[in-house]
């Protein structure tokens, strides 16, 4: 279920907010406004996913402090900072908490649609990588035993005799299983394997 | 009854201090030169006013004849310096009126020392009793020297002098010293009429001018004392330096107090810069669509003009502060100064993390002030309540400001949770008293005159938990206007 790319926007001047969602909604994005992070953090869905646009200065929680209650929670979406008057510690701040951008006002349009577009290819691509690891560990499941005994040796880079001899099986019983383990992981290298068990948190054996 | 000597000699030594009080003002300012006509004028009616007294109580004809042949010298220096004191202090008059007068009496008075006894009688029979005043005075018994008409004319010409020169002055515009001058005519005119009715019509009357003359230098001295009175409003004026010099210090203030929140209005000014910016984008974008929504640029360009109405509100703002000029009074409605300042005030507590709360009275209530002044004061007083809570973690840094409105005063109090007041609370209201490192002290003394200037308070008191209130109360507009 993809939706289209969602732009989250909190702002607490009503006039800037409303111009920012013509501006996103112009180039095509799904925009909702919010005119104060505490409406952020009450009426946006848990799972929701999509890049956060913030107002640094705002009443009560400020952009940054809304910035890092995300980080603690769930959905760590990626935020781009709107400032009217940054400074460089500001800047800093925002980075250091894993802010993809910081753009100061008055916002050039291009600047801003770029940031947003980065921020949500990045969404889809750690979508996709998600996805790829869930469907991966799914076929690991499917690996038996041995099987996965087999790959914890091949991801060392020990040769299939070397295996054998750890495993106290012929040399040939272990090709068997490697090919299979291949195939059971739809992984064609040894290269994208040791890749796969590094992101499965499979661990080598020595 | 001594009735007559008391008079008379009251008339001479109230002319003697005249006299001498002028004499002493034209020794301070002594380009004044009409206050020394108008000393030798008191200082001869004192003389006068003996020589009449003297006249008045002798059964003597013959002492009669010699003191009124006498009385002519002080009258012709009272001539001369009359004739000075109009001159110069109208600055008018025709010359040619005041040579007659002085020529005809000082001819009159060469005539009075060359006949027996006097000008004004060829001869003096006898002194009759007669009841003056409540009291009993000579009159002489004689016949009237015709020559003394020159005399009579003298005087009538001193008038016509007078009149002439006050005539002159009014259509100057010196209206106070014509009118004065004016009144010093109907005085010697009056004088002159009971002269000739003694000498021509036989009046039973003594020889009694003085009071007519102490008259004329009553109102003289008036006059010139008006020009004290204007000298007080040349001090006043001079006080209303003082007053400018005090407008100049409020505006030093406003301008530090404006480079204090300069970085602010700045901000506030990107808002709607920024907003109107990113409009104009986006109705741009929306344009070049295929099928443009023309109903939101509509919205767009709605936005756009209540943006730009904001920033030029900024603006407005910016050089109310900044503006040098005379106190205005009207009417201020302190809600709607106070909301327009908590906008202009928004990025500041903001950034400083202050929370603040309004608990204003029901009723907006107006008061007779200057409104640029009065945002002035509460300007500062916030600020200072900013800085009072610095020191304090920023979930503790509150901010209230109150409103109490009677139908009599005003109440506006801010209060703060800093840190609370010095030990002498009055010592934060004079000059130079700062506790900030760049501060130039003089905030709460410019706040403090500004408000006295508004026939209000000003006052600080420590809250009963933590941080302080400065509280000010003016007094309501009338409601009638």
């Amino acid at each position: 279920m993809t939706t289209a790319p969602h732009v989250y926007l909190v702002d607490d001047d009503p006039g800037m907010l409303r111009a920012l969602g013509r501006l996103l909604r112009a180039e095509g994005f799904d925009v909702s406004l919010y005119e104060s992070a505490r409406r952020f953090l009450e009426e946006h869905e848990p799972d929701a996913s999509g890049c956060l646009v913030l107002d640094v200065a705002m009443p009560e929680i400020d952009g940054l402090e809304l910035q890092r209650i995300l980080a603690n929670g769930p959905s760590a979406m990626p935020v781009i900072f709107i400032s009217g008057h940054g400074d460089i510690p500001m800047a800093v701040r925002a980075i250091q908490g894993g802010a993809l951008n910081f753009l100061t006002k008055p916002v050039r349009a291009d600047e801003l649609i770029s940031a947003i577009r980065l921020a949500l290819e990045l969404v889809s691509r750690r979508s996709a990588d998600v996805a790829y690891l869930s469907v991966l560990k799914a076929r690991l499941d499917t690996l038996s035993p041995r099987e996965l005994e087999v790959m914890q040796h091949v991801i060392t880079g020990k040769l299939n005799k070397q295996t054998a001899t750890d495993l106290g099986v012929a040399e040939h019983t272990i090709k068997i299983h490697r090919m299979r383990l291949m195939r059971k992981l739809e992984i064609q290298s040894v290269a994208d394997l040791v890749r796969a068990a590094e992101r499965l948190g499979v661990a080598a054996s020595h | 009854m001594q009735n007559a000597t008391i008079i008379w000699t009251m008339i001479a030594s109230a002319s003697l201090t005249m006299g001498v009080t002028h004499l002493f003002f034209w020794w301070q300012e002594r380009a004044k030169i009409e206050r020394l006509f108008a000393a030798i004028s008191a200082l001869t009616t004192t003389c006068y006013s003996f020589i009449e007294l003297g006249m008045m109580k002798t059964a003597d004809p013959a002492v009669f004849g010699a003191l009124f042949r006498w009385a002519h010298v002080p009258v012709w220096v009272f001539f001369c310096s009359t004739i000075g004191y109009i001159y110069f202090h109208l600055q008018t008059g025709r010359k040619w009126l005041a040579v007659m007068a002085l020529g005809l009496r000082t001819l009159s008075l060469i005539i009075n020392f060359l006949v027996t006894p006097n000008i004004n009688y060829s001869v003096i029979t006898s002194m009759k009793q007669v009841p003056f005043l409540g009291d009993v005075v000579f009159l002489p018994v004689g016949v009237t020297r015709p020559v003394v008409l020159l005399a009579n004319l003298a005087l009538v010409f001193l008038i016509l002098f007078i009149a002439d020169a006050s005539i002159m002055a009014w259509r100057k515009g010196d209206k106070r010293q014509a009118l004065m001058s004016g009144t010093i005519t109907l005085w010697l005119a009056l004088g002159t009429t009971q002269t000739i009715a003694i000498l021509w019509l036989k009046a039973e009357l003594p020889q009694a001018a003085s009071p007519y003359i102490i008259a004329t230098l009553l109102v003289g001295a008036f006059d010139l004392s008006m020009i004290s009175r204007q000298a007080v409003t040349l001090r006043n004026t001079l006080e209303s330096t003082h007053e400018n010099s005090r407008r100049d210090l409020a505006h030093l203030g406003r301008v530090a107090t404006f480079s204090e929140i300069s970085v602010n209005l700045a901000h506030e000014m990107n808002q709607p810069l920024g907003t109107i910016l990113t409009n104009t984008q986006a109705a741009q974008r929306i344009l070049a669509q295929n099928t443009p929504d023309l109903n939101e640029v509509r919205e767009i360009l709605k936005d756009i003009e209540t943006e730009g109405l904001r920033a030029g509100e900024v603006i407005k703002r910016m050089r109310a502060l900044l503006k040098r000029g005379d106190a205005k009074l009207e009417q201020v409605n302190v809600h709607e100064l106070i909301t327009g300042l908590m906008q202009m005030l928004r990025n500041l507590l903001r950034e400083r993390s202050v929370v603040c709360t309004h608990e204003l009275a029901a009723v907006a209530p107006t008061v007779e002030a200057d409104a640029v002044q009065l945002q002035q004061v509460l300007i500062n007083l916030i600020l200072n309540a900013i800085e009072a809570m610095d020191k304090k973690p920023p979930e503790q840094r509150h901010l209230k400001i109150t409103t109490r409105g009677g139908p009599q005063a005003l109440q506006v109090s801010v209060t703060d949770s800093g840190l609370g007041l010095p030990e002498n609370v009055e010592e934060m209201f004079q000059p130079y008293y700062t506790t900030k490192q760049h501060g130039l002290g003089m905030g709460l003394a410019i706040c403090r005159a500004i408000v006295t200037g508004h026939q209000g308070q000003l006052w600080a008191e420590p809250n009963h938990d933590e941080g302080s209130t400065f509280h000010f109360a003016l007094s309501a507009a009338e409601k009638s206007s």
